[in-house]
């Protein structure tokens, strides 16, 4: 049987220490993705994941488990430090910036992959969007939740989503003429 | 299709693994926070006021009664001490 996480965290308070590994084990591959797909780098998103455990290890005695799930509170850390990260390294990705076509275009082998286009797509989109959106189409995680780690209502959680996907579509489209 | 096409890519993002190392090199630095933390015990029981009641009490406590432990022997025990 799987031990909780609130259980898990107890046990570390109280100085066994080695529990942590399974936290680790538990939530490593879900905030690596959601860096990775934030950040669009597996060399930043290693970086990241590090750093929230290590955060989270540091600041363990102020988790509270009556207010939030374990993961949703790592994935809050997570969010914070790549929004951090990317309003020191690349302050344009915060705003409305590039569009596909026009970063493919110079490439017409990179155009026709259809993969990379949504890579380029997502990272061109806002950065409040592109979280909300990696969330719930790529974790899977429900609305409330995306909205307590945003930090946000539900409503703006819903339409950032709604917005992020029709962004990703106009941003699509030309590249989809292209290749037809 | 394009649909299909976005599917797709969500079914390759999931798919997105840390390294095999990351876990290890995580615990590593913990293992290393929570040796420098046993080293400073000073730190550990600040750590322990702040996160227990009963601690912060205690210390309040002590702090009260070393501080009025002069008044006590003034107003108490003086008078049965000859000078």
């Amino acid at each position: 049987m799987e031990i909780e996480d609130r259980e898990l965290v107890r046990r570390v308070l109280a100085g066994q220490t080695d529990d942590f590994r399974l936290l680790v084990d538990r939530y490593q591959q879900p905030i690596f993705r959601f860096a990775s797909g934030l950040l669009g780098s597996r060399e930043e998103a290693q970086d990241v994941t590090q750093e929230a455990f290590l955060a989270a290890f540091a600041n363990l005695s102020g988790y509270d488990s009556s207010r939030a799930l374990f993961s949703t509170w790592l994935f809050t850390i997570a969010r914070n430090r790549c929004v951090n990260l990317l309003k020191q390294s690349r302050p344009l990705a915060l705003n409305e910036s590039h569009s596909v076509a026009d970063v493919t275009s110079a490439d017409p082998i990179v155009r026709q992959e259809l993969s990379q286009q949504l890579d380029r797509a997502l990272a061109a989109l806002p950065v409040e969007q592109r979280s909300a959106l990696v969330l719930a189409e790529i974790e899977e995680l429900p609305y409330a939740e995306i909205a307590r780690i945003e930090r946000t209502s539900l409503g703006t959680v819903k339409s950032r989503i709604h917005r992020a996907k029709q962004r990703l579509q106009s941003l699509l489209e030309p590249a989809m003429r292209e290749s037809r | 299709m394009t649909e299909k096409r976005y599917e797709q890519w969500l079914a390759e993002c999931r798919e997105v693994a840390p390294p095999v190392t990351l876990a290890d090199r995580i615990m590593n630095q913990v293992t290393k926070m929570e040796r420098q933390r046993r080293d400073f015990w000073w730190l550990r029981l600040l750590q322990r006021i702040e996160q227990s009641r009963a601690a912060r009490w205690a210390v309040c406590g002590g702090a009260l009664a070393v501080g009025g432990s002069p008044f006590v022997f003034l107003a108490h025990v003086a008078q049965f001490v000859t000078f």
